[in-house]
């Protein structure tokens, strides 16, 4: 009996496993297993956590994957406390300085090597080579952000036994805007010329149209999609044609339905409903916590 | 001048590569078949294998390899799912790769059995799909949700028997009389 219904949800699966596995190539897989164990083996969790500078918010996996992703985000410079808000809320503008079309630079001052980015749309590999020239086991990578962090570092992973003094992050004072009225920017990492542990450092890059962003900014934050925009509370009718003025548009919804978090598409939203929160979701597209109630 | 990579030891990769090559596939299936965007799957295999790469001591032996991925993909997907941006590195190029290879929708979807599918709560899918989809036991069930199998047993009992309401309500006509009062009891 229960096999006419297994057999029934079984019709329901869109991919087979083999079929996965055609949409995975070796080459493909391969590159993806070399980038996951070009990575620090981690230590068990039991094990004492990796130091992780705490200047920068976290909204990359690269640690902590599963069980303890819930522990991982730290928002320092976030300027609220929402707790269902994506994790991220690093909110800074890169001014003119922040040049982004050479290659990575290097600046050797006394003990350390300042490192800042110059082109981030290079093969990671050559990143890695370059600080291996330095004698350096750090690696680079790019994520697709938010407008207003765009040039800034993401998040930095740095090996057991890092003291707090080999790996830093520059900070520029005036070369960008937080979120919470600062200026203090991540613009770069200071690297101890002797510093023999492993670093991943992520740096945010200007997302393509389309794509979804892995980072981001609140949502409000000078140069985001809803900067200067009042709309918690409000309705989702109000909302979304205030963002159509703005050619913003809601790709998804998530509401609370319990305790637990729903994805809703465009239509199935109400106009009526409220909107509780937004988060930036790719250019030109946010993504909007509604609910029937004004507040969750 | 040192190696600019310190390599891990030999045999702890050749661990990782055999778990990844053994069940990457399936972790890939198994994302893809619970999220509309490619790039969310993309990111669960890069989380997950990140996972065990890094937690590769706590990865059980053989085929307990596949339930122990199973069930941090299923974190890992349900952390996605509450609007959780973290956004693999790892798998940025892999998630064009997927999006561009779709469509991966392949199923018929009888329309009143995948409404009736829906209608349930997730916890009661998510069983329902690790029988239908994983093609799991009862205990390979309790290792994935790490419950007893017990607790296994009746939940799923409970979720097929609301599967087959759902399916009643929406009186479908290719359900065949049996599957509406499993294990004969009625509904």
């Amino acid at each position: 009996m229960n096999r006419d219904i297994d057999t029934l949800i079984a019709g329901l699966a869109p991919v087979t496993d083999a079929r996965a596995g055609e949409l995975l190539p070796d080459e493909a897989a391969a590159g993806l297993a070399a980038r996951i164990t070009a990575t620090a083996a981690g230590p068990s969790p039991a094990a004492p956590r990796k130091r992780r500078t705490p200047l920068l918010t976290v909204g990359l996996p690269l640690a902590t994957a599963g069980v303890a992703c819930a522990a991982v985000a730290v928002a320092v410079l976030s300027s609220d406390g929402e707790p269902r808000r994506p994790p991220v809320s690093v909110s800074t503008q890169p001014g003119p300085e922040v040049s982004l079309v050479a290659a990575l630079s290097f600046t050797r001052k006394g003990d350390y090597i300042d490192v800042k980015v110059r082109d981030p749309r290079a093969d990671p590999k050559r990143y890695r080579e370059e600080f291996a020239r330095h004698g350096l086991k750090v690696g680079l990578s790019f994520v697709p952000a938010s407008p207003s962090i765009v040039g800034t570092v993401v998040m930095m992973d740095t090996s057991d036994g890092t003291k707090p003094r080999d790996v830093t992050t520059i900070t520029a004072k005036g070369e960008c805007e937080t979120g919470g009225g600062g200026d203090i920017c991540p613009v770069g990492v200071r690297i101890r010329t002797g510093y023999t542990g492993t670093a991943e450092i992520v740096f945010a890059r200007a997302a393509r149209p389309g794509e979804q962003y892995n980072s981001t900014a609140p949502v409000t934050a000078p140069g985001e999609a809803m900067h200067g925009m009042t709309f918690k509370g409000h309705r989702v009718g109000e909302v979304r044609a205030a963002l159509k003025k703005r050619n913003v548009t809601v790709p998804e919804y998530r509401y609370m339905d319990g305790n637990e978090s729903k994805v809703l598409y465009p239509g199935q939203v109400p106009d009526k409903w409220y909107v509780h929160d937004a988060a930036p979701w790719a250019r030109n597209q946010v993504l909007l916590f509604v609910g029937a109630t004004p507040r969750e | 001048m040192p190696s600019p990579l310190e390599d891990p030891p030999d045999d702890r990769r050749r661990r990782f590569e055999e778990v990844y090559a053994a069940n990457r596939a399936r972790i890939l299936g198994y994302a893809l078949r619970r999220t509309s965007d490619p790039q969310d799957a993309a990111d669960v295999l890069a989380e997950t294998f990140l996972t065990a790469w890094r937690r590769l001591d706590d990865v059980p032996p053989g085929e307990q390899a596949r339930l122990w991925l199973y069930g941090v993909a299923r974190r890992v997907l349900a952390n996605h799912h509450r609007g959780e941006r973290r956004r693999s590195a790892l798998a940025a190029d892999l998630g064009s790769r997927l999006r561009a290879d779709a469509p991966v929708r392949e199923a018929a979807d009888p329309a009143e059995v995948a409404a009736a599918f829906q209608s349930l709560p997730d916890r009661d899918r998510e069983l329902l799909s690790l029988v239908g989809w994983e093609g799991l036991d009862h205990g390979e069930i309790a290792a994935v949700l790490g419950c007893s199998r017990n607790a296994v047993r009746i939940r799923l009992h409970r979720a097929r028997r609301r599967f087959a309401r759902a399916l009643d309500r929406a009186d479908a006509p290719t359900l065949p009389a049996a599957a509406r009062i499993p294990n004969g009891e009625h509904a």
